[in-house]
């Protein structure tokens, strides 16, 4: 037994246990003080090129925003007609649609389930339903003064982009929350359009981009990064060239945010990580890894 | 000495055998006076509350002054006493949050101060980090140049932003304070870490638990069964999900495993679930809230303690079972490992597959009958733990604390400032500054001469022990039966 | 007649005076601190002063005379109704205690207690503003139970001794009461 070695030895050594009395003052500190200590076990190390790649979902979502902001400048300029952006529109999400089953050759639908039929049914659905509402959407909020209006897509818009899910695992993130603060800005923003035509494409337009693209993009980074990047480089031109026709200002300063956004925040991360001391021991609560709910089934 | 050989019962102890002590003491030990203030204590229930309560009922029979400070719980404020003339004073203060005070660092300091002077006070001992009060009473008693002593009951993580909150105040709380008592080595390592301490003034006493009221009693078991017995609150940092994984996995096994759990909280439900799921009504019975002193009773009826905590500084619960003549098995969390030796616990990581080989072990010893007899096991356990050893190890802080300075206006304001960070710093040295110019008004006010000297009920000279007056000095007299 | 100068809780001057008819009956008379003048003339001029403030603003001189008013009104009910100039107890140990406590415009409160309701005279410790205080109280017998404690009557409330003067009327009373017994 352990006891019976501590007592035969002259010396006694020092042990981490509280039910002995050992022959040492209370305040006593051993060498072996804090030697279960550990630091930084889960932290992770980065790598540049990887966190810029990573980054690419907030740029295509910030240009998304700004895409849309840009084609309802035109609308509002009638420099774009409701008929030439729906048609546009329509062509472009087919060309998604064929894409997105191409890209991982067909797999994800098997998964799902879902057939050509049911979609395309809940597409005439919808487009039937928005068209028959575009009236009311137009004169839903004309009792609202227009400042009021921009205030409130400004910040729906904003909460897009805070609640959007970008990959992290947090709280905050609430995919649906942001899905519907982005139409409402949508709405807000068609009803202050010329014609009830304007509204309908404008909201066709706002699903298309902030429902329909994002998935796509999803499947795209996974199944072919390298595509992603050329994708996401394009966008993000497109978007700085439309801003460009509006506000040579506004376009220098989004071209600064994404640049900042994509080169200089992972820099700032990997820079700051080597700071990183999270100290573990054994007082850290213990993680339940099990999966517990099996026993519920 | 006479004192060690009366059975430590700190509360039933008779007034007379008291006395007997004191005198026998109070001969060769510095006394101290001494005011443990924390927001928990009486009625409300934990191992804090009833640590400042044995705590003081050794110290006071040790021929010390104890008072105790905590808030006004519900109905019951102003000043009660309990057996052998511990003095209580439940201050009117708000409570905010989980029986904690509010903190603004001020408020408390006019009753406060009145309290330390009126009871001649020179150590203030704070318990519990969760306390505010706690950390109130150390700010005032260092204004006031009162010597400090915490208690740290329980362990914290570094990795949420509200840990790295409350250790920043616990490192401005602590940075000038006298001494540091923690329960275990882990909780030691702990607290050092979290507050940038020095070791050297932390010390380590632990928990003790009365073995009178712990003993084993063979005869009220079913030994045709096996039955594993649980008691906590059924809260997530108990493990209660690990629990609900090996109710299942260990009854499909042992058809003649009982499970028998003790205790109340948010997670009663996901147990409840597993029950109904697996049919196992006669086999798990949920006991609901228990009364501290039905926990011997519920104990003696087991074979096997399990405890599945998930942080834990000092387990006083596996220490109960193991008094009560129990087999323990224990997740291996915090201070644990230290608390029982290998043959008398069985140790476990914190997952299901684990700790149900853990019981599986334990079942089997059962079985065959290796293991030590109750009787023998309480025997063994009685010796580890006792309040009458805390209390004198904690004298022995006292002691030391009382030959240290406490540090002067300008040392303490370069020492927050050096030591807290100099945001941090700054602001509490401003704190400081503001709490000092306001004990000198509070002085001017009322100054300490005009202050009664409170009447000392225990010690050698205590009202309790003496004919203070002609005839009895009355008093408004409350004992809580059996904690 | 006995006469002893204490202080109160506050750190005011009081003053005890202790007259004994017999050996059972005595009577105990707390004068509290005098109003000062500091303190009266203080409040007059803030209030005089706010006045002027408002007549400053609103030029209407009815503030003025209405402050006057109000001074004299607010002196003469604060005489009244709050400043208590002593307080007595008066305990005969055949019948009961009496309690006067009379106010600085003479008006007199007066309670008396039965001696067969009484329990006992205690000295006990009270929570009061930010202050912890001792006080004199007589705890009444609950008429059900023999030895319950009905209800708590403080005395002294207003004067507020200290702990040596609440010792001196307590001993007094007790010495009293010890009769009562045998």
């Amino acid at each position: 037994m352990v006891c019976a070695q501590v007592e035969a030895s002259p010396r006694k050594h020092w042990q981490k246990v509280l039910y002995e009395r050992q022959p040492f003052p209370d305040n006593y500190v051993d060498h072996r003080f804090l030697e279960e200590l550990r630091k930084n076990i889960y932290a992770r190390k980065y790598q540049y090129w990887a966190v810029v790649f990573e980054s690419g979902v907030v740029i295509q979502q910030l240009c998304s925003v700004c895409v849309f902001v840009v084609i309802w400048w035109y609308m509002d300029d009638g420099l774009l007609t409701p008929q030439w952006l729906f048609g546009a529109g329509l062509a472009s999400s087919l060309i998604g649609y064929i894409l997105f089953d191409v890209i991982d050759l067909g797999v994800g639908r098997k998964e799902s389930g879902r057939t050509w039929w049911a979609d395309l049914k809940s597409t005439l659905v919808f487009i039937a339903f928005t068209y028959g509402f575009s009236p009311v959407l137009k004169t839903l909020t004309e009792s609202i003064s227009t400042d009021t209006i921009y205030a409130m897509s400004v910040l729906m818009l904003l909460g897009h982009l805070i609640f959007f899910d970008y990959g992290a695992n947090a709280a905050i993130v609430s995919s649906t929350l942001s899905l519907n603060m982005a139409i409402f800005a949508s709405v807000c923003l068609a009803s202050r359009l010329p014609r009830s035509l304007h509204t309908f494409a404008m909201v066709t337009f706002a699903i298309q981009i902030f429902a329909l693209w994002p998935m796509l993009q999803k499947k795209l980074k996974a199944q072919t990064p390298r595509c992603y990047v050329g994708v996401t480089l394009l966008f993000a031109l497109s978007a700085l060239a439309g801003l460009l026709t509006i506000s040579g200002v506004a376009a220098l300063l989004f071209a600064l945010l994404l640049i900042s956004i994509s080169c200089l925040c992972p820099y700032c991360l990997i820079r700051l990580q080597l700071l990183k001391d999270n100290i573990h021991g054994p007082w850290d609560e213990a993680e339940i890894k099990d999966d517990l709910s099996r026993f519920l089934m | 000495m006479a004192c060690r050989r009366i059975g430590c019962h700190g509360h039933t102890l008779s007034p007379a055998s008291s006395i007997n002590c004191v005198k026998a003491l109070a001969t060769g030990i510095r006394t101290h006076s001494i005011c443990m203030v924390s927001d928990f204590f009486y009625p409300n229930m934990g191992g804090v509350e009833s640590h400042i309560y044995q705590l003081s009922h050794c110290l006071i029979e040790r021929g010390h002054k104890v008072i105790i400070v905590t808030h006004a719980y519900g109905n019951r404020k102003g000043i009660r006493y309990l057996a052998n003339g511990l003095k209580v004073y439940y201050l009117p203060l708000k409570v905010m949050y989980n029986q904690s005070t509010a903190t603004t660092l001020f408020h408390s300091l006019p009753l406060l101060r009145y309290i330390f002077v009126r009871e001649r006070v020179t150590i203030v001992h704070s318990h519990s980090s969760f306390s505010s009060m706690a950390h109130d009473a150390l700010f005032h008693a260092k204004t006031m140049g009162l010597q400090t002593v915490f208690t740290d009951h329980s362990l914290f993580g570094f990795a949420d932003v509200s840990s790295v909150l409350t250790n920043k105040l616990l490192t401005v709380s602590l940075c000038d304070t006298n001494h540091i008592i923690c329960v275990s080595y882990t909780s030691k390592e702990n607290t050092v870490l979290r507050a940038a301490l020095n070791p050297e003034i932390v010390s380590v006493i632990p928990n003790a638990v009365d073995p009178t009221d712990f003993t084993p009693d063979p005869s009220r078991r079913d030994d045709s069964t096996i039955t594993v017995v649980v008691v906590s609150r059924l809260v997530y940092r108990k493990g209660i999900d690990l629990l609900s994984g090996i109710i299942p996995e260990l009854c499909q096994k042992y058809p003649d495993l009982h499970f028998l759990v003790g205790g109340e909280g948010p997670k009663r439900i996901v147990l409840e679930e597993v029950r109904e799921r697996y049919q196992l009504h006669d086999r798990v019975r949920l006991l609901g809230a228990l009364e501290h002193q039905d926990v011997r009773n519920v104990l003696v009826q087991g074979h096997i303690f399990l405890n599945t905590s998930l942080t834990e500084a000092f387990c006083m619960a596996i220490v109960e079972a193991a008094s009560c003549g129990l087999q323990v098995v224990s997740t291996r969390v915090g201070g644990i490992p230290e608390v029982l030796p290998e043959n008398l616990i069985v140790l476990c990581e914190p997952s299901v597959k684990s700790l149900c080989d853990g019981l599986e072990k334990a079942v089997a010893q059962i079985r065959s009958g290796t293991l030590p007899t109750p009787e023998t096991i309480h025997n063994k356990v009685k010796t580890f733990y006792t309040w009458r050893n805390v209390a004198e190890r904690t004298a022995k802080v006292y002691d030391r604390v009382a030959d240290e300075v406490v540090l002067p206006m300008d040392k303490r304001l370069d020492r927050l400032i050096s030591h807290c960070g100099s945001v941090t710093g700054c602001i509490f040295a401003l704190f400081a500054v503001l709490s000092f110019l306001f004990l000198v008004f509070l002085r001017w006010m009322t100054p300490d001469s005009i202050i009664d000297v409170a009447v000392d009920a225990t010690g050698p000279s205590g009202a309790w022990t003496q004919q203070y007056f002609p005839s009895k000095k009355g008093s408004e007299k409350e004992e809580i039966p059996d904690c | 007649m006995e006469e002893g100068v204490y202080r109160a809780v506050s750190g005011g001057r009081i003053a005890l005076q202790r007259r004994q008819y017999s050996a059972s009956c005595r009577e105990f008379s707390v004068r509290c601190p005098r109003l000062q003048l500091r303190s009266l003339s203080a409040a007059t001029c803030s209030v005089w002063l706010a006045a002027y403030g408002l007549f400053v603003l609103s030029q209407n001189s009815m503030v003025l005379s209405a402050a006057i008013f109000i001074t004299l009104i607010g002196l003469i009910v604060y005489l009244h109704f709050v400043k208590i100039d002593h307080e007595s107890l008066l305990v005969i140990g055949s019948l009961g205690i009496q309690m006067t406590s009379s106010y600085a415009s003479g008006k007199e409160n007066t309670t008396f207690i039965e001696m067969s309701q009484v329990k006992d005279v205690v000295i006990n410790e009270a929570i009061y503003m930010q202050k912890v205080i001792y006080y004199l109280c007589i705890l009444l017998q609950d008429p059900g139970e023999p030895h319950g404690v009905s209800e708590v009557v403080p005395l002294f409330q207003s004067s507020k001794p200290r702990l040596d003067c609440l010792v001196e009327v307590y001993r007094s009373c007790q010495e009293i009461l010890e009769q009562r017994k045998t």
